[in-house]
């Protein structure tokens, strides 16, 4: 075995396993959460007395549909990481969790309810964060979008919860679209 | 599968400690890929490795007949999907190339990258 050759079989293994690596989200995930914010992000402006209902069913059900997407997507593709899809499952179900449990808060009078709002944005704008440090950068342009949508939240322009939905919608289909193409599909 | 001993082994290894079946580098990069993630299909190894359908398959066979790999035949949309995974006597011998491998370019001049 010779250095130089041994050298090439080593960058051939590294680049393999670079393109093996799972990407940070699954196209039909970034759909669907999509769909789901742009349906019930503006709730709040039209229909403020079905956003809670309509979040606490779709929250934790929507984890529940996203775990099986993801799975049936690394079916697809042909590779399955269990450890890799348990941190996402983990990561994402933390969310879940702490989001329902602030719903406690002004519940049991802690915080009004309008609170709720800029709270929940500053949640789901660290959680984006941290997954684009864990999973991939390009969940960086929706944590971005989640804190513009704050920052609309503070300066209460007409139809907030709207302008918030549009915002996020944006942030996931962009992060569909980078992703696949950046991976050639 | 014919249960194999430690002696089988030293059989595919050379005085080195390198798994002579792994000195291929595609060979080699199966078992790291099942070592890194839990299960590959046969289209996916193609897609990552580059190789034909009859050289993968050669491939594939010498490590499912050597007992470093085991392959679990599925129906997917009605057709037959290979998913292959790592086993406990591949993990062994990847982990003893490997070793034989670190040994080796300690000793090597490679270019700093």
């Amino acid at each position: 075995m010779n250095a130089p050759r041994l050298e090439q079989d080593l960058d051939f293994v590294r680049h393999v396993l670079d393109d093996s690596t799972p990407s940070a989200g699954v196209r039909s995930i970034y759909f669907f959460w999509a769909t789901a914010i742009l349906v019930g992000m503006p709730l709040g402006d039209f229909r403020p007395e079905w956003m809670p209902f309509f979040w606490m069913t779709v929250g934790p059900g929507g984890w529940v549909i996203s775990a099986f997407l993801g799975y049936r997507a690394s079916k697809q593709n042909g590779q399955m990481d269990r450890s890799a899809g348990l941190r996402q499952a983990a990561h994402w179900g933390a969310m879940v969790l702490v989001i329902s449990l602030v719903a406690l808060l002004p519940y049991k009078g802690f915080i009004p309810w309008e609170a709720m709002g800029p709270i929940v944005l500053l949640l789901l704008t660290l959680t984006y964060c941290l997954a684009a440090i864990h999973f991939g950068r390009i969940l960086l342009v929706p944590a971005l979008m989640f804190a513009m949508g704050y920052g609309t939240m503070l300066f209460q322009p007409p139809y907030p919860w709207t302008i918030v939905g549009i915002l996020g919608a944006i942030g996931l289909f962009f992060s569909a679209f980078a992703e696949e193409s950046s991976r050639g599909k | 599968m014919e249960n194999r001993t430690d002696s089988d082994h030293d059989f595919l290894a050379d005085g080195d400690g390198f798994i002579k079946l792994l000195e291929h580098r595609s060979r080699f990069t199966i078992l790291i890929l099942l070592a890194r993630h839990d299960a590959l299909n046969f289209r996916r190894f193609k897609d990552l490795l580059h190789e034909t359908d009859g050289n993968l398959g050669a491939h594939l066979r010498k490590l499912e007949e050597h007992g470093f790999v085991a392959v679990r035949k599925a129906f997917e949309k009605r057709k037959p999907v290979s998913w292959y995974t790592l086993s406990a006597e591949g993990r062994k011998a990847l982990h003893q190339h490997v070793s034989a491998l670190r040994a080796l370019t300690a000793n090597l001049d490679l270019p700093s990258t």
